[in-house]
């Protein structure tokens, strides 16, 4: 084959796929007509993000293997390793082989870019027909899902990140603080108690006071929210710093760097925030649901009964101007590519189902987003920190989305400029948010 | 290629396209000599024009699209090439920190590399045991020895700031820190680096020196240090022009160190040029602006290869060379 023939062959290999297909249906449309004629059972692609089936087995071991004797369809897992997994889900949508079902998430906006580009399947007409409501779920999660008045997926869940604040009761007590409520503290508060607890040379601290994960974009939406302030205008098409932003960015310099009661990243070591807390030196701590098990692991019970120390879980402050939590949506949606469109919507509701909803709260303790969860969980709804939960839930507002989808490169600006005022590097005054804003509003304005 | 007088000139001693230059055609013997040639190296030009040329070819296309893997691509002409050079912010902070990071490791890895080469160039027991040592570390895998490293330059806890500290002096904050990040980096890379390819490619000049060279100038009455600067560095000058290139092309190449450790920052204290080429193709899946930032790096190590075999007349000495 003489060369040039060759690279026309591989460009027109590399020339852009066709058009997904398009999504719809009835709840009456059964499998393809291939595998009704064939009589061979539906097998349901499953792509989810690799260790979910040893570290979450409620949703991919035990719900799975429910929904096959229930249905007759099987599900077959398909790992992807997290840090490749979008990237390898867009390559196989662009290739057409993508599978049934995928796991999605919108912290940094895939899912919403997924369903721009038509990989999701829309399933309202599936619902009607099957007689499933929205209100089965909390507003503000279920609304992360509803994309141009149309439903891409159901929530695994819907949670509202880093929305809790870890305190270390021995160490309040010994700085003279009361415990605080569940509800109702402040950032002031914070603030006045952080400078108590704090123990040590300010340059080298002994025991740190506060600490929150200000280079996680989760924490950076809920900061701004509390403070008053919105991530995104309503377009997506810039971040103007507005209260929100400023009070939480000025808020965390003078936690580094005035008060220096909070530890940089550099600070935490290899054990990270929970290794710090269970080694009281750290006596606040906010995170998001997952640590509540973390903590319960290296520091014992939270009645101290059998650990080091006594230990509870308060909800973050909320600020007299709250805009809702950020509800970080993860689903299971149905793909567009899919053969088996009503099953694969059928594998996405019993993902999120009130059965669903009990094992996912019983085993790894954190919730969905349903309405009436707390009488779907059983056992687990006597746990205090899942009722925190379900009270945040409801206060979940979706994230606001950028124009142009480009949420990891959003996130990266926000956090590598920020570096700058948290590490003293500059101040946090009206140059610098200009600068930021300009930055953003450059981002946001490139082409998808 | 020599021929036998006995044979005709066989079809490997004629360029390719003398065969469609309506020149006197091949014998049968010829033509079925070139077609098992051809047919013996199909395995190496598959690979080369689907896994090279191949995307060579479709990234050039690209970088004048709007291509984000999901549409057809859109021509937009140079719209990408002028972004990059007009409005991109963080073009030009990837520029800067890759000749930062070039000027820093470049001259430090073939200094330290002739270093260690002239010290395994002695004729001692266990010779062989040092040089393996030399080299080990650059067997290790970029990512265990970024993850390595991590470790060893961790603040608190990390082995370097406590041997540090028993000295009283109070380590850096190293990948933590806006000022020391590169440097941190540029330790791990010359770690990694300065026992590897370059130091054997200097062992192998060195070792090719004629050792009456060495005997003239004692004869003269050379010191030691006239001996390694008018005898060695102008007869191994090759041998460093040759790391030189590869040096500086490596260094601009810098990628999987920043990617395991700091992803760029902090605050963009390390964010090279193939980690913003990596964000804007793989992670915003914009392959257009991507392909066309891979062009222009392609272009800019081109330019200076170029200059640098210019130059090189005027510091590098071929033996036997008019």
């Amino acid at each position: 084959m003489t060369a040039v023939a060759s690279a026309s062959v591989l460009l027109a290999a590399c020339a852009a796929p066709a058009a997904p297909q398009a999504a719809g249906g009835t709840g009456a449309e059964s499998s393809s007509a291939a595998s009704s004629s064939s009589q061979e059972p539906i097998v349901l692609r499953l792509h989810m993000r690799a260790g979910g089936e040893t570290s979450e087995p409620a949703i991919y071991v035990t719900r799975p293997a429910e929904f096959t004797e229930e249905t007759g369809v099987q599900v077959q897992l398909e790992p992807i390793p997290g840090g490749e997994f979008w990237a390898k889900i867009e390559t196989m949508a662009a290739s057409n082989t993508l599978g049934d079902n995928m796991f999605t998430d919108n912290k940094n906006w895939q899912h919403n870019r997924a369903v721009h580009f038509g990989i999701l399947q829309n399933i309202e007409e599936y619902m009607a027909s099957d007689g499933i409501s929205h209100d089965e779920w909390q507003p503000g999660v279920i609304g992360a899902c509803i994309i141009d008045g149309k439903t891409y997926g159901l929530p695994k869940t819907g949670h509202p990140a880093h929305a809790y604040v870890w305190i270390n009761h021995h160490l309040f007590e010994e700085a003279g603080i009361p415990i605080p409520d569940t509800y109702g503290s402040t950032w002031d508060q914070y603030r006045e108690w952080a400078n108590l607890l704090s123990q040590g040379d300010p340059d080298r601290r002994e025991v740190y006071g506060f600490h929150m994960p200000t280079n996680n974009i989760q924490m950076i939406v809920n900061g701004i929210r509390t403070f008053g302030g919105w991530e995104l205008n309503e377009d997506g098409t810039e971040s103007p710093a507005d209260d929100g932003w400023r009070g939480f960015i000025s808020t965390a310099t003078d936690f580094y760097q005035v008060d220096k009661v909070m530890p940089t990243a550099a600070d935490i070591g290899s054990a990270g925030t929970v290794g710090l807390f269970a080694a009281e030196k750290l006596a606040m701590m906010v995170s998001s649901r997952g640590t509540n098990k973390s903590v319960r692991q290296a520091v014992g019970p939270e009645d101290g009964s059998t650990g080091a120390f006594q230990w509870s879980t308060i909800g973050l402050a909320e600020g007299p101007d709250f805009n809702g939590w950020g509800a970080s949506l993860n689903t299971h949606a149905g793909t567009s590519q899919s053969p088996h469109k009503y099953e694969s919507f059928r594998l996405t509701y019993a993902l999120s189902d009130a059965r669903f909803a009990y094992l996912n709260a019983n085993e790894a303790g954190y919730l969905v987003g349903r309405t009436h969860e707390l009488d779907e969980i059983g056992p687990a709804a006597e746990d205090p920190f899942i009722k925190l939960q379900f009270d945040e839930y409801a206060r979940g507002v979706p994230y606001r989305i950028g124009a142009n989808y480009r949420g990891l490169e959003w996130e990266q600006i926000i956090t590598n400029t920020t570096d700058l005022v948290y590490l003293g590097e500059r101040a946090a005054d009206d140059a610098f948010f200009g600068e930021l804003e300009g930055t953003i509003k450059d981002l946001l304005a490139r082409p998808i | 290629m020599a021929t036998s007088a006995s044979h005709a000139p066989v079809a490997a001693d004629r360029p390719i396209w003398s065969f469609w230059s309506g020149r006197p055609s091949m014998s049968r013997m010829q033509r079925l000599e070139a077609f098992q040639g051809y047919l013996l190296i199909s395995p190496w030009l598959i690979g080369f024009f689907v896994f090279i040329l191949g995307p060579m070819l479709a990234s050039f296309y690209y970088s004048f699209t709007l291509y984000n893997v999901q549409t057809v691509p859109r021509f937009v002409g140079l719209y990408h090439y002028i972004y990059a050079f007009t409005s991109d912010n963080l073009f030009w902070v990837s520029v800067k920190r890759t000749l930062m990071w070039s000027a820093m490791t470049v001259p430090l890895g073939i200094v330290g590399a002739l270093f260690a080469a002239i010290l395994l160039n002695n004729k001692l027991k266990g010779m062989a045991f040092y040089r393996t040592s030399f080299f080990l570390p650059h067997l290790t895998p970029v990512v265990a020895a970024s993850i390595l490293w991590m470790w060893i330059l961790q603040p608190d806890i990390g082995i370097l700031n406590s041997l540090l500290d028993g000295v009283g002096i109070r380590g850096p904050k190293w990948l933590q820190s806006i000022q020391w990040a590169m440097p941190a980096l540029a330790m791990i890379s010359l770690w990694t680096g300065i026992g590897g390819n370059k130091m054997l490619i200097f062992l192998a000049g060195l070792q090719a020196i004629p050792d009456t060279l060495y005997e003239a100038a004692d004869i003269d009455g050379a010191s030691r240090w006239q001996k390694f600067v008018n005898i060695t560095l102008p007869m191994i000058s090759p041998a460093m022009f040759f790391n030189l290139i590869l040096g500086v092309i490596a260094s601009f190449q810098v990628f999987g160190m920043a990617f395991v450790t700091t992803k760029g920052g902090p605050a963009y204290a390390t964010y090279f040029y193939a980690l913003h080429l990596y964000q804007q193709a793989f992670v915003s899946f914009d392959m257009g602006y991507g392909s066309a930032l891979a062009w222009i790096f392609f272009v800019a190590v081109l330019a200076l290869t170029l200059l640098q075999l210019w130059l090189q007349k005027r510091w590098v000495y071929y033996e036997g060379a008019v």
